[in-house]
């Protein structure tokens, strides 16, 4: 595969085709751990983490996994890496693994990962699979800390680091890091709703109208320049017809 | 007659063992890796979980494990004393219902009253709705008596077992077996 190609299949997933702007995938962690923005960025790294892992594997098995077991086989590597990644939270990053609860073990069944084995890692390299797994990895980790950090901010008035990820706290001797944007002394224009999964739909619907929105423009763009250039042409060419019948008449 | 294709069979059998096998060995690598941090983590939050409980003034007993069955969701118990006098006890509850296990360390105080919780684990797949709703409720309050029976209160399934759970802290500290 050529070196455009593994790039298209690096970046393409991070915003064209991100896999939960675009595609829709991926909506239930999407609404459940952008409470805030450390949680989801947690949840993020463990997605990649397994979503990378699986698509390598499976991969290098494509051409071995008989066809009849074929889904059964990408369970069994997606369930097993989804173990070892919440075994590794569980020692390593133990608030982020009780903040996270059972949406770490709801990994398994996650769209995404399932639908790229399916669609991307069975039928591509080694290399565009890995890439593939890191683009995708990226776009829903931006993906969900956007929606996140719209939440945080609206619906605590602040941006709070160190309750998941404790060293942060350490770094800061032992006291959360607090960046209060509509909250401060003698003022609070937070709102609770946006943390509660109401509010989670609510951002979520409105950051998909934008994404929407942006691309359709492009879109559009794209069809009145096309149709501009070929008035452009159209008349250039009429001119052109135009001088010469002129010419041949004289 | 149908032709049963073997060789095909085998290979697809033998593929799926194969592949369990070692999948199945990677997870205990991570289980081997991890087990001994995951324990210390564990032992660490219920030591701060107790003085969460009582205060960093309160001295532990050695943990008295608890095997009733008519006290199936308490693990265990420590007896807490604030210089040298008996002033309560911490019970290491646990309950699982279907939507995932909460954990708790309940504080029964010496004449029965309820005391602070700290919550171990929480794995409900509405466990911010049952801390907000319930939990947090419980723990702030002044008379724990009039809110732990407030079970309808949004998260009513995990809230009546964390209900039983303190409950049931409370009737073995009244019970008074360890007396």
């Amino acid at each position: 595969m050529s070196k455009s190609n593994h790039k298209e299949s690096f970046l393409a997933p991070i915003w064209k085709q991100n896999p939960l702007f675009v595609s829709l995938l991926g909506l239930c962690p999407a609404l459940a751990v952008t409470k805030t923005l450390e949680a989801a960025f947690g949840m993020g790294l463990l997605f990649t983490f397994v979503l990378v892992c699986s698509n390598v594997l499976i991969s290098a098995l494509r051409k071995i996994i008989p066809e009849e077991v074929r889904t059964p086989s990408y369970i069994v590597v997606i369930a097993t890496f989804v173990t070892l990644v919440k075994m590794l939270a569980e020692a390593f990053l133990p608030e982020l693994y009780s903040t996270l609860g059972v949406f770490v073990s709801l990994l398994v069944v996650n769209c995404i990962v399932l639908g790229r084995a399916e669609a991307f890692a069975s039928k591509n390299g080694v290399v565009d699979s890995l890439l593939d797994g890191i683009g995708n990895g990226i776009g829903y980790t931006l993906a969900i800390c956007m929606i996140a950090l719209i939440r945080e901010v609206l619906g605590s008035g602040m941006l709070t680091f160190g309750g998941t990820f404790t060293f942060l706290a350490d770094l800061n001797g032992g006291e959360k890091i607090r960046l209060f944007m509509l909250k401060g002394p003698g003022y609070d224009l937070s709102m609770s709703f946006f943390s509660s999964p109401a509010g989670g739909f609510l951002v979520l619907g409105i950051v998909l109208a934008i994404v929407a929105a942006v691309t359709n423009m492009k879109e559009n763009k794209k069809k009145v320049d096309a149709r501009l250039a070929a008035k452009k042409a159209k008349e250039e060419a009429a001119a052109k017809a135009a001088a010469t019948s002129k010419e041949v008449a004289k | 007659m149908i032709k049963v294709p073997w060789k095909h069979a085998f290979y697809v059998g033998g593929f799926l063992a194969a592949l369990c096998g070692v999948l199945g060995l990677v997870i205990a690598g991570g289980d081997l890796l991890t087990r001994n941090t995951i324990s210390a983590n564990k032992v660490k939050k219920e030591q701060d979980g107790l003085r969460k409980v009582y205060g960093d003034n309160a001295e532990f007993s050695e943990a008295v494990e608890v095997k009733d069955d008519a006290y199936a969701s308490i693990g265990k118990y420590w007896t807490v004393k604030i210089q040298g006098d008996e002033v309560g006890r911490v019970y290491s509850t646990s309950g699982t219902n279907s939507y995932g296990t909460v954990s708790l360390l309940v504080g029964v105080n010496k004449n029965y009253s309820l005391g602070n919780i700290v919550v171990l684990e929480n794995t409900e797949s509405y466990a911010a709705t049952l801390e907000e709703k319930y939990l947090d409720v419980y723990k702030n309050a002044e008379d724990k008596e009039s809110v732990v029976d407030n079970v309808k209160c949004g998260a009513t399934f995990g809230a009546s077992m964390c209900r039983d759970m303190i409950k049931a802290a409370q009737n073995h500290y009244k019970g008074g077996d360890a007396k």
